[in-house]
């Protein structure tokens, strides 16, 4: 579906909401990334996820600074995630991309720790209870 | 039948827009000062509320996304930062109030001093956004907000004057306290078209999984959603006219307040108003601690959802639980509610411009909205109610300080 028709970059990609197939919500694109190339035009190399990758957009000191403070002191690494674009499977509203679930974990890392460490031990915390 | 069920979405909406500490308060307030000369200002809020919620419900049957996650898409983050900062600080500080509200309602009713209500209060919005799903919150939020029609038979039962009933809803000069009136006026829209209601209705709209064919249900439930609500601020103002102002009572203290309703209902009244005023601050409170979750998890592509359970999605779960923490902390320092009520109803007007302003763009992106994109009337409204948003930001602060 995607053959017959271009993507627009800033339309289609940036900002978008990322889904698997199960209609998980992933996260969204907060940067894509172009590849220059010797002699070749550039082409697009990968989306790009995370909070560091969003705060230099707003601002590249608040990028530094945010990925400083998360190694510092952050238990949980906020390193972003690269998504080829080889993983889209539908454009539309949001993104369907087919991903593996090692690039599912890395793009749910503050989410399984807030999981781990904060939500499970409150009473009605367990995933089988409500 | 099923299209009966989804009332309730416009109901609890309505609930959080009109039957809360401020819109209570601030009707009161007029009604007492202006007895029937102030009710254009609920009819004008009604119609703009009404239009906007039918518009991001109408985004959501068709693009299954809620508004503030196509404000992101559509403007990018480095715009999008901006209603999301302003939102976030606005919920909070309504949220705070409501908090403040129940809890105010509770002394009302038992002499307890509201410091001891503000922890149990918060405790209980919390318990019920973490073990409930969104369909019984707003099911039992609905159903008990219905308690409020009460202050309409109070008005029906006062019979009032419906010639002047009628001179209410047009706007005129005020023969005497112009800046009074036009700090009440202010408060009163403000109060009624909080931002709130829409970004929540469209989530909720999402949540149930509105599509297409909604699209006619979706009108009905934002009309009459916001008309049932329009009615009982009306009736409030027309209840405080006929019992509080001719006995000279200003509506500044809840405490000589609460006893509105005692005429009509003997000494039911005074319990059936304390139930009202902490069934609508509970509502309300639920709506806004939803709402912050809601408007952070879009934003930033996050699961939300109210119908999963909180290890399903921890940070959707921690956003409205950590919102709750911090909107028991002005009534613990023990700043006055109502005050602190009627601050954050002007600090709603000053921000509802940069809040309605991208609806206009996003609600006529193709994009998400297909063929069911504005047609000339939506759009026509939307530029009215941007104009009188940008009119009434810079006169509420001058008013604030005149008038309050």
């Amino acid at each position: 579906m995607m053959a017959d028709r271009g993507i627009n970059l800033v339309r289609d990609l940036l900002d978008a909401q990322l889904l698997d197939g199960d209609e998980r919500r992933l996260g969204r694109v907060d940067d894509v990334l172009l590849e220059i190339r010797d002699g070749r035009p550039p082409r697009v190399a990968a989306m790009e996820v995370g909070a560091a990758t969003l705060a230099r957009r707003i601002n590249p000191t608040l990028g530094r600074w945010v990925r400083r403070a998360a190694i510092r002191w952050l238990p949980v690494s906020l390193r972003p995630v690269r998504l080829p674009l080889t993983t889209l499977r539908a454009v539309g509203v949001d993104l369907e991309i087919d991903v593996d679930e090692a690039t599912k974990r890395r793009l749910l890392r503050v989410e399984a720790w807030l999981r781990r460490r904060v939500v499970r031990p409150l009473p009605g915390g367990k995933e089988n209870e409500a | 039948m099923k299209s009966l069920t989804k009332i309730g979405l416009g109901i609890l909406t309505s609930v959080g827009g009109y039957l809360e500490v401020g819109s209570i308060g601030t009707a009161i307030q007029a009604g007492a000062a202006f007895r029937f000369s102030l009710l254009w200002t609920i009819a004008l809020g009604t119609i703009c509320i009404a239009f906007l919620t039918e518009m991001t419900g109408r985004l959501a049957a068709v693009s299954h996304e809620p508004v503030v996650a196509a404000v992101r898409k559509r403007f990018g983050i480095r715009v999008h930062l901006w209603p999301l900062t302003t939102q976030v600080v606005i919920d909070l500080l309504v949220l705070a109030s409501e908090i403040g509200g129940a809890s105010l309602a509770l002394e009302l009713a038992t002499g307890i001093t509201i410091r001891v209500w503000v922890i149990p209060v918060a405790l209980l919005v919390w318990a019920l956004l973490w073990f409930a799903t969104f369909g019984s919150i707003e099911h039992s939020v609905a159903v008990l907000g219905l308690v409020t029609l009460s202050f309409t038979v109070a008005a029906w039962w006062l019979r009032p004057n419906l010639a002047e009933l009628a001179r209410g809803l047009v706007p005129h000069r005020p023969a005497q306290d112009a800046a009074r009136y036009g700090y009440l006026a202010v408060g009163i829209l403000g109060a009624t078209v909080s931002p709130y209601l829409f970004s929540f209705y469209s989530s909720g709209a999402v949540e149930e999984k509105w599509r297409v064919k909604e699209l006619m249900p979706n009108r009905i439930v934002a009309a009459a959603g916001m008309m049932f609500g329009g009615l009982v601020a009306m009736s409030v103002i027309v209840v405080a006219a006929m019992v509080l102002a001719p006995r000279g009572i200003n509506g500044d203290f809840y405490q000589q307040a609460a006893t509105m309703l005692s005429l009509p209902f003997g000494r039911w009244g005074f319990r059936v108003f304390c139930a009202s005023l902490f069934i609508g601050c509970v509502g309300a409170a639920l709506e806004l601690a939803l709402d912050v979750s809601y408007i952070v998890g879009q934003s930033f592509g996050w699961a939300w959802s109210e119908d999963q359970p909180p290890a399903e999605e921890a940070r959707f779960a921690l956003g409205y639980s950590i919102a709750v923490a911090l909107g028991t902390i002005p009534s613990l320092l023990g700043i006055d509610p109502l005050a602190f009520t009627m601050f954050s109803m002007a600090m709603t007007v000053v921000a509802l411009p940069i809040l309605i302003a991208p609806l206009l763009v996003v609600m006529n992106d193709e994009h998400h909205l297909r063929a069911y994109t504005n047609g000339w009337i939506t759009n026509a409204a939307v530029i009215a109610i941007v104009a009188l948003a940008f009119a009434l930001a810079v006169v509420a602060i001058p008013l604030q300080i005149l008038g309050g």
